[in-house]
């Protein structure tokens, strides 16, 4: 048990908690946007991590935790401006961040999510996420994610039935966010990818 | 209605355990300046909900319930695990176990238990949270934002630090300036009246 997984509070990593590289994830936190505030919004739970690695810089955050939305069984748990009012969106958005949450939506969701994307987005802004790519079952609930200070991505997958993973290919999230255009991606080697998006 | 205790910070680490306040990035201990050494600081117990404003000079730990407006900007604010805030907060210092709807504003830092549950807007200059806390909002680490201005104006300790880093520790010199300008009441610590203010509805809650 690697000592970051260990750190994650309200969770007992298990042997399948792994450190991975997130090349593009690093890439996207250095990326330089002028002499502005750079705002990013987690789709995701909010992580000590990021809000750490953000704290050095001039920088908004935006949580929307759509994952406690899913486990509280809110209906549009895949919407971040209904499950975040209105009043935390002030100004357009540069960077989302999706973590896992785009395998547990279907085609249809998908499809608002990216609209609610573009409308929310500043021009040029870009969207990262980790999608299945080889593993046939992931857990039904998300896992949950921590930012180390080596730039490795801890994942803790939740002690939860397991699920069919929807395996999207690159073409086929681009088919469903038609707003989304694959800019770069990346095989990890936990058995995700890892994408970044351009807003178009 | 208000209670002494323990400063916050010493009470809380001894409750939840050595990791509290582990803040890698800022490993100095939270500044205690209102109670000038003295680490008391006021409470408002679980049994009680205020509905106004509050303001003070001193610490302030809240247990109870309040809604309305918490102003204590040179001194620290603890919401404790029992603690609800219906409220927006200004202060120096905010540490935050317990539930939150509304916006804090610190000019010098939040710090985030896992215990937390907030809803609301973030703005500090140096921001902590522990990974199992509950949040949906916005944090706002931008000190030169029009928000932080608004909030602090030039006041805010880390504010010109466009890292976001303090430009200057609260120090000693300081507590004693904030001690003698606030007179015996905020200085004589144990045993003294608080100096914080209350206006609105006061009542006990049912909690």
């Amino acid at each position: 048990m690697s000592h970051a997984a260990a750190s994650l509070a309200g969770h007992s990593p298990g042997p399948t908690a792994e450190r991975v590289k997130v090349p593009l994830l690093v890439e996207l936190l250095a990326r330089d946007v002028g002499d502005r505030c750079r705002v990013w919004a987690d789709l995701g739970s909010a992580q000590s991590g990021l809000v750490e690695r953000l704290s050095g810089g001039r920088n908004r955050l935006i949580v929307a935790d759509l994952p406690g939305a899913l486990e509280g069984g809110e209906p549009l748990w895949h919407h971040p401006d209904t499950v975040l009012a209105e009043k935390f969106w002030a100004g357009p958005v540069d960077f989302f961040l999706c973590w896992d949450l785009l395998n547990y939506m279907r085609p249809e969701q998908l499809g608002e999510l990216s609209s609610r994307i573009a409308r929310r987005a500043r021009s040029g802004s870009s969207v990262h996420a980790l999608i299945q790519y080889s593993g046939t079952s992931m857990s039904e609930t998300p896992a949950r994610y921590g930012l180390s200070a080596d730039d490795r991505l801890t994942v803790v997958p939740v002690d939860a039935p397991s699920t069919k993973t929807p395996r999207y290919s690159p073409k086929a999230l681009e088919k469903a966010m038609p707003e989304l255009r694959v800019e770069r991606t990346m095989l990890l080697n936990n058995g995700m990818q890892e994408f970044i998006f351009d807003v178009r | 209605m208000f209670n002494k205790r323990e400063s916050n910070e010493s009470e809380t680490a001894s409750r939840s355990g050595s990791d509290h306040y582990s803040d890698k990035a800022n490993p100095s201990p939270a500044p205690t300046r209102s109670t000038g050494g003295t680490g008391a600081a006021a409470t408002i117990g679980p049994s009680i909900s205020i509905d106004g404003q509050l303001k003070g000079e001193e610490d302030l730990v809240v247990e109870g319930r309040v809604k309305g407006t918490i102003e204590l900007k040179n001194n620290t604010l603890t919401i404790g695990t029992q603690g609800t805030l219906d409220a927006e907060v200004f202060a120096h210092t905010i540490f935050v176990e317990g539930t939150v709807n509304g916006d804090l504003y610190a000019s010098e830092r939040i710090s985030i238990r896992k215990s937390a549950r907030i809803s609301g807007n973030i703005l500090a200059p140096r921001i902590s949270l522990e990974d199992g806390a509950r949040f949906r909002g916005s944090i706002d680490m931008d000190a030169d934002s029009e928000a932080f201005r608004k909030a602090f104006g030039g006041k805010a300790s880390a504010a010109s630090s466009p890292a976001g880093k303090p430009t200057s520790a609260p120090s000693v010199v300081d507590s004693q300036k904030d001690k003698q300008s606030q007179g015996p009441q905020a200085s004589s610590g144990g045993g003294a009246a608080p100096s914080t203010q209350q206006t609105g509805k006061t009542g006990s809650s049912a909690a």
